[in-house]
Formats: structure tokens, C-alpha cells, sequence
């Protein structure tokens, strides 16, 4: 019973890293995107530093995935 | 006409703090520095108007340049291209900037109504009236326009009075009068739109603006002699250190205990370095750059605020008005010193 619980939480964990990580890279990549936008109206330049700034957030998701890949493909054949 | 034609364009969509924030900070990088006012007191009025038509003036500099030389050039362009930036910033501002929009523009329409009434009154051409007005405000441009060509004080007031915020105004009345009423008019709308946030920075803002309008008064009274409903009508009320009561007993005190009530207020050191000068108009000058330099150093905060807006509002303002002193300044062969002395940098 134990066993199932643990299987169970891991999973829910490795769903739970991504969706929370990705929501957040979205919330994040909102703002730096629009005050990306909104400064590259004023000053064209900088269009490949709000482009850099814009994709920074995606990282948050990568450690997510990275949390999600090791729940499933190293702690959870432990418990199987 | 209704009074609110004009406003509703500008506050359509919500108000994205990320984007406008940053954008604003963009272009408040584009304004001048200081140093560049010290290379534009070295140049020759046709040199800044080269400068400014290379920079960011240059949409205005380029459409104006056909129809002025000059400094009316110069004024002209500066005029627009603050009228454009503060349209330009309004209407990206969103929904959060209404309160803010009614208080600023509506200060660009008294300043216009006044300008027209008093080139009226004094019997000024409309070139000469025209020249003085900023295309800025919550009445269309067009309409205040069309006021220039009204034939007289009084039917320029009469057409004032169709629309609902001015009804107010008597043509019967003289000048001084319907100053004082516009400013007590705009005064007591802001501060009522606001008072509902009584420590935000724009309502402090709002109150010290009281204060230093209210010290010019009474100055002026004080050294030229005044009737009591000229006190009543030359008081506004609401101000952040001064009361009514307070300026009252002002105007009545002698100098020394004038002196020693202001110096318990932020506006004493400037009254006592200007208290022994024949003209107050150093005096309010200072008292008008201490306005500027208080704004531009508390409009700055949390970046999910309309706080950066006012305070590029109140840096472009400042940055006009310098150009525009350093212009006339130069046109008028004064001292280097006294344009740099009235600057605000």
C-alpha cells in the first residue's frame, strides 16, 4: 500500500515540476516580453537583447524537466 | 460641444505596467542630459535649432520649418513635440492613467484658456495668441483654435461657458478674476478626484503646487498691497504645509515673522536666499524649480505603478522649458550664467 502511495506521489511530482515550472516560465516570459516590446518601440537596438531576456524564463522550465526526467527515470524504478 | 470629447480616446484598453513601465524608461533615455544643455547655452539660436532638428525634435523641426525661423521654430517645435509625447504616452497608458489624464490635461487647457484670454484682453493678434499655445489638453486643439479667432474677451468666455466644466465663468468679470477661478476650479476637481488616495505621490504633488502658487500670491501682496477679496480670491485652498489660516496670518505679519513661519517649511530656505532681492521673479523662479526637482525626485517607485509615466512627464516638461529658456535666452543676448542660473538641471 505504501509502495502504490510512493509511486503515486512521485508521479504527481514529476507532472507537477513541469506544469509549475512551465506556468511560471509563461507568467515570467509575459512581463519580460512585453517590457521587451515595449522598449524595443522606443529603440530598435535592442531587439536581440529583449530577444535573450524574453527566452531566459525557458530555463525555469529545463530544471523542471530535468526534476520530472529524475522522478521518473531514476527514483521511481526504485520503487517499482 | 461636450466637454469630455477628447478624453475618451486615450484610456481605452488595460493598463500593461510591463510594457508601459519599460517603454517609458526607453524613452526617458532619449532626454537630455545636462551636459547637452551647456553645449546648446554655446550655441547660436540657429545652431540649437540645427541640433534639435537632428534629434529627437526632428519630426517637428522638419514639418515646422517651412512656416518659422528661429526661435518661433524652436518654440513651435518644442510645443508639439510635447503635445505629441504626452498624447503618445496617454494613450498607451490605459485605463489606470484617467485620474492622472484629467489632471494633467486639463492644467494644458487652463494654460491655453488663459493665454487666449489674456492676448484678447491686451488686444494681441492671434498670431501673437496662437504662438503661445501648447497643442496639449483634454479639449480638442481645433476647438481652442477656434477660440483664437473669436472677436473678443467676452465672446471667448460666453463660448467657454456651453461647455459643462466652465460654466461657471462671468464675462462680466476681469482677467485676474477668471484666472483665479480656472486654478481654484482645477484645483478643487483634482484634489476631489484624488482624495481618496491622500498619500499618494500626485496628490503631495497636487498640494505642494497649492503651497507655491500661494507663496507667489502672497508675495506679490505683500510687497504691492491688497484688498481683502483679493486675498479670498487669490488663496487656493488644500496646500501641504500652508493652511488658509496660516496664509492668512502670513499676509499680515511682519517680515521677520514671515521669514520664521516659512523656514518651518521645505519653501523656507528659498524665500530667505530671494528675501532681500526688488523683483520676486528670481524668487519664483526658484520656487518653480524646487516644484520640478521635488516631482522628478518623488515620481520614482515600484515598477507595477503609473509613477515612471509622471515622472517622464515631468521630465520632458522640464526638458521643454529649459530649451525653451536656453532659446529665448540666447535671442535675447542675456548673461550665460543668469539662462544657466534658470534651469532646471
Amino acid at each position: 500500500m505504501m509502495a502504490e502511495l510512493a509511486v503515486i506521489v512521485v508521479v504527481l511530482s514529476a507532472a507537477a515540476s513541469v506544469i509549475l515550472t512551465g506556468l511560471a516560465a509563461a507568467w515570467a516570459e509575459k512581463h519580460i516580453g512585453s517590457a521587451a516590446i515595449g522598449a524595443m518601440t522606443e529603440k530598435e537596438e535592442l531587439f536581440s537583447k529583449g530577444l535573450v531576456l524574453t527566452v531566459i524564463p525557458e530555463t525555469i522550465v529545463i530544471f523542471g524537466l530535468t526534476v520530472s526526467l529524475v522522478l521518473l527515470f531514476v527514483v521511481l524504478p526504485q520503487l517499482l | 460641444m461636450d466637454s469630455n470629447v477628447a478624453s475618451s480616446e486615450y484610456w481605452v484598453g488595460e493598463t500593461n505596467y510591463s510594457y508601459l513601465n519599460t517603454r517609458v524608461r526607453a524613452m526617458e533615455s532619449k532626454l537630455f542630459k545636462n551636459d547637452i544643455y551647456i553645449k546648446l547655452l554655446n550655441m547660436e539660436v540657429s545652431q540649437i535649432a540645427r541640433f534639435l532638428g537632428e534629434g529627437n525634435y526632428k519630426e517637428e523641426i522638419e514639418s515646422l520649418s517651412r512656416t518659422y525661423r528661429g526661435v518661433e521654430l524652436i518654440e513651435h517645435s518644442i510645443n508639439t513635440n510635447l503635445g505629441n509625447s504626452y498624447h503618445k504616452l496617454l494613450k498607451m497608458s490605459g485605463e489606470k492613467a484617467v485620474k492622472y489624464a484629467f489632471a494633467i490635461l486639463t492644467r494644458w487647457d487652463i494654460h491655453n484658456i488663459i493665454s487666449i484670454l489674456r492676448g484678447k484682453y491686451s488686444n494681441a493678434t492671434d498670431y501673437e495668441i496662437e504662438k503661445t499655445l501648447i497643442p496639449i489638453g483634454e479639449i480638442p486643439f481645433n476647438f481652442i483654435l477656434s477660440l483664437v479667432k473669436i472677436y473678443s474677451y467676452e465672446d471667448v468666455l460666453r463660448r467657454l461657458k456651453k461647455l459643462d466644466k466652465f460654466d461657471f465663468l462671468d464675462e462680466t468679470k476681469d482677467i485676474a478674476d477668471i484666472e483665479s477661478e480656472l486654478f481654484k476650479m482645477y484645483f478643487k476637481n483634482t484634489l476631489d478626484n484624488f482624495k481618496k488616495e491622500k498619500k499618494s505621490l500626485f496628490f503631495k504633488f497636487i498640494r505642494t503646487e497649492i503651497d507655491i502658487i500661494n507663496i507667489k500670491n502672497i508675495m506679490r501682496m505683500r510687497r504691492y498691497g491688497f484688498a481683502f477679496d483679493e486675498e479670498q480670491k487669490n488663496i487656493i485652498e488644500g496646500g501641504l504645509f500652508i493652511s488658509i489660516d496660516d496664509l492668512s496670518s502670513l499676509l499680515r505679519s511682519s517680515g521677520d515673522d514671515f521669514l520664521k513661519e516659512m523656514k518651518k517649511t521645505p519653501y523656507g530656505p528659498i524665500i530667505e536666499m530671494h528675501w532681500q532681492e526688488k523683483t520676486l521673479f528670481y524668487l519664483e523662479e526658484s520656487l518653480e524649480k524646487y516644484l520640478m526637482k521635488y516631482a522628478k525626485e518623488q515620481f520614482i517607485g515600484d515598477p507595477f505603478t503609473i509613477m515612471h509615466v509622471l515622472h517622464y512627464i515631468i521630465s520632458k516638461k522640464i526638458e521643454v522649458e529649459n530649451i525653451r529658456k536656453i532659446s529665448r535666452g540666447k535671442a535675447s543676448n542675456i548673461e550665460k550664467k543668469i539662462i544657466e542660473d534658470s534651469l532646471v538641471i
